[in-house]
């Protein structure tokens, strides 16, 4: 009980304490002197797969870890509340209550993320003990869930711990004043999918950085569809989406304008998923994605053949700005052009080759 | 929810807030760090004095077994082995081993070859005085879209920043910042800016050739620097300066960017290959030096009072015959910068407490020809090694392979122990670095 109050009082006094650290409205502080990116002005490409394991929750439930790392943008923290040194566990919970804090202000975040604190030290840290930290978030149903689990071993913890790169070691002196364990601070971004995006230290931990985050993700997936459909990613023009597909047809398009330069211009990966056969793949195509001859360099590709070749036949989800084009196929009721997307691609990162599960 | 909260916040900071603000002082005293002065801020600290040094050594045909090498040495005090060689771990093959850096929990030692393009990962945890290679990434050109000469390996959290040096279309100095996760997974390729790249500013200087990559966390900003390519390193020295063409293949350009979103924000022209960059330490110091190999200049790359950055050239390394400054270290308290200068083997010491005005302070003749240095944390330890590349290293006599390690108390160098790494048929040696049994938290440093 001792143990869980110094952690709490140092989990708010980090808040407090550092309100300037934490305080999103006011800008820059010492430690984070910069100004925040706007969300969706950049790209947050996948780390790796978001691990799957068997957690208990604060009520002592079992469950998969997966249940709560999926459907929402996580944020997902690693702590031990014996924890007392200031820049690690209460520093991260921190961070999280402050997300915690501005959900109630903003409905989009409070529908679309989920934050989780999962112990590392389960000896310690019972379904009883975590129970007491689901205080820090209330019973309000207007702001973002938030989920305090531990483990009923260590023989369930290891694998989860390995295989998020979370590193512990028990410190020589036990009854070090900052606690027990040596660790690293870990706190990951996961996607709705469950792909980790970003994973915060220390020196990164800033809670407008992991806020900026969320949202860019959250405009990625247009709060909860990830992938997008077609359709979806119509409405979504001018904003960072993800749009899920397959290349039926690779296609190099070349400038036939200029007889003298026939200097390939762009590849078009197209899914011509509807089935009107008169016309070319490209025309029937109800996703494109291109790639402009100035990225050629970007994807390492020799000439845009090659590049075309690469793509073709794959399953990927292309991230982007989306555009839009009048479909020269599809009609509405009003016999007008629909719009289909399209989403330049520069960067290699933009685009991922997914198995079949994932679209 | 907001009241509960609130009435439990002040009462437990009434109880122990004023512990909790002593605990934050304590973790943060810097007392408490210890580590090589060039690592990666998000780098999981050594608790105390180093206690092994790892030498990311090339091969010498005819030398020995002839491989690459990762060799480890014995520098804990009292040791028995103390200075000795305690442990060797040979490749296959010679790959121009370079750099090398730690994931950021410190329990993986990344090694590059800047010519097979091949990532060799040892386990440093388990076992810190044997590291056992894990894996070797084998495809780096092909899942990095093109990216060839991975050179450092910087630790990120979660991940690590290899900033290559050249790429596979032309093996010129075009490259990329490509990032992988701690796994050893592929993440994303970023290629350093051109002429052409949309919304840079100073955008006429960029060259897209690309050397080191660090951080300035309490900034958010990434600086990286400029070398050559791959066709270029590879070819031997006094052929490649005889050729005009081919010696206009350097980076002339340093280029500023957003960390977080990876994208470049400024280019400062810097002719003359800038390397090294070594970010200042104190939490107030918003500056890097860099020093360009083949003008010999010292440059500073800082943010002045409007908040703007600003590069400029602020010495003259080794008078003007040119020296070829090659690595740096900076001293944990931003006061003393030791520069290694390859052409004539020595390092020169620079006073740099006015960051705009260094004062060269001391020098002293280490070998025939010097490349890299470590300096231990409190600053009384400096580690210098031999290697510049397989191919650009000094023939003949001139050709000494060494590490050697001196003691520095403000004003001079004194040596502790020397290894002939010649004699001892292990090769050319190359990066050092610091290991230990004794691997604090991975808190950011006082960046």
């Amino acid at each position: 009980m001792k143990q869980t109050k110094l952690f709490l009082a140092t989990t708010l006094a980090f808040v407090a304490i550092g309100g300037q650290v934490l305080a999103i409205n006011s800008g820059r502080t010492p430690d984070h002197d910069y100004d925040v990116p706007t969300p969706g002005s950049y790209q947050l490409p996948v780390v790796k797969t978001a691990a799957d394991g068997e957690v208990l929750d604060h009520r002592g439930r079992q469950l998969r870890l997966s249940e709560i790392t999926k459907g929402r943008v996580t944020v997902m923290s690693f702590i031990y509340t014996r924890c007392a040194a200031a820049k690690a566990c209460p520093m991260a919970t921190g961070v999280l209550l402050e997300l915690h804090r501005q959900s109630a202000r903003d409905a989009t975040l409070a529908k679309g993320m989920r934050l989780v604190s999962m112990s590392f030290d389960p000896e310690n840290d019972t379904p009883q003990r975590m129970a007491m930290f689901a205080n820090l978030a209330g019973k309000n149903r207007a702001v973002a869930d938030w989920r305090f689990i531990t483990t009923a071993s260590q023989t369930k913890l290891q694998p989860i711990l390995a295989a998020y790169g979370q590193a512990v070691n028990r410190k020589d002196n036990p009854n070090d004043p900052t606690g027990p364990l040596n660790h690293t601070l870990r706190v990951f971004l996961i996607d709705e999918a469950g792909n980790i995006r970003n994973i915060y230290s220390s020196g990164t931990l800033d809670v407008r950085l992991v806020l900026a985050d969320v949202r860019t993700l959250l405009l990625e997936s247009a709060a909860g569809e990830l992938p997008l459909t077609a359709a979806a990613a119509v409405r979504k023009a001018g904003q960072i989406g993800s749009v899920a597909f397959q290349v039926k047809t690779a296609a190099r398009v070349t400038n036939i304008t200029d007889k003298q330069n026939p200097q390939p211009l762009e590849v078009l990966l197209t899914d011509a998923s509807n089935g009107d056969n008169r016309a070319t793949p490209v025309e029937r195509a109800s996703v494109i994605a291109r790639i402009p001859v100035s990225a050629l360099e970007a994807f390492g590709a020799a000439d845009m053949d090659e590049l075309a070749r690469r793509f073709e036949g794959n399953k990927v989800i292309v991230t982007g700005i989306v555009a839009t084009e009048p479909h020269p196929f599809r009609h509405d009721a009003q016999g007008r052009n629909q719009l289909r997307p399209v989403i330049t691609v520069t960067d290699p990162g933009q685009i991922r080759t997914v198995n079949s599960q994932q679209l | 929810m907001t009241t509960k909260l609130s009435n439990l916040k002040l009462s437990a900071l009434r109880r122990v807030g004023v512990g909790a603000l002593t605990l934050g002082a304590l973790f943060t005293n810097p007392h408490l760090r210890a580590d090589e002065t060039c690592s990666s801020p998000y780098l999981a600290r050594i608790e105390g004095q180093e206690e092994f040094v790892y030498v990311w050594t090339l091969g010498v045909e005819g030398l020995g077994d002839g491989a690459d090498k990762l060799v480890t040495l014995d520098v804990k005090p009292g040791s028995k082995n103390y200075g000795k060689v305690i442990h060797t771990h040979s490749l296959e093959g010679r790959h121009e081993a370079h750099h090398g850096g730690f994931t950021d929990d410190r329990r993986q030692l990344w090694l590059s070859g800047l010519e097979s393009s091949k990532i060799f990962i040892y386990d440093v945890h388990t076992n810190p005085a044997k590291p056992r290679h894990i894996k070797t990434i084998e495809n780096f050109e092909k899942i990095t879209g093109g990216a060839v000469g991975p050179h450092g390996v910087y630790a990120l959290p979660g991940r690590v920043l290899i900033p290559c040096l050249s790429n596979a279309r032309d093996q010129g100095g075009h490259t990329a910042l490509v990032e992988f996760s701690n796994d050893g997974d592929y993440i994303a390729t970023h290629w350093l800016p051109t002429k052409e790249t949309p919304g840079l500013e100073g955008a006429e200087f960029a060259d897209g050739y690309g050397y080191d990559a660090r951080v300035l966390p309490r900034k958010n900003v990434l600086l990286t620097t400029s070398f050559t390519g791959l066709k270029n390193y590879t070819r031997p020295f006094g052929e490649l300066i005889q050729d005009g063409e081919a010696m206009k293949q350097f980076g002339n350009s340093m280029v500023l960017w957003n960390f977080h979103t990876r994208q470049p924000k400024k280019a400062f022209h810097v002719p003359g290959a800038p390397l090294e960059i070594r970010w200042a330490w104190g939490e107030k110091n918003n500056y890097a030096f860099t020093a360009t190999a083949l003008t010999s200049k010292l440059w500073l790359c800082y943010e002045d009072r409007n908040g703007v950055w600003q590069a400029k050239e602020i010495a003259t390394i080794g008078g003007e015959g040119g020296v070829i400054p090659v690595d740096m270290s900076l001293s944990a308290d931003d006061q003393t910068l030791f520069v290694d200068c390859f052409g004539d083997g020595k390092v020169r010491v620079f006073d740099v407490s006015n960051p705009h005005q260094p004062k060269q302070i001391y020098e002293k003749q280490i070998g025939k020809q010097l490349n890299m240095v470590s300096q231990s944390w409190d600053g009384k330890r400096l580690y210098f090694s031999s290697s510049l590349l397989a191919k650009w290293d000094k023939l003949g006599d001139d050709n000494e392979q060494f590490v050697r390690a001196y003691n520095w108390n403000g004003k001079e160098l004194t040596p502790t122990f020397a290894l002939d790494f010649t004699a001892l048929k292990l090769g050319r040696p190359h990066h050092m670095l610091f290991g230990s049994t004794k691997i604090g938290n991975a808190t950011v440093a006082a960046k």
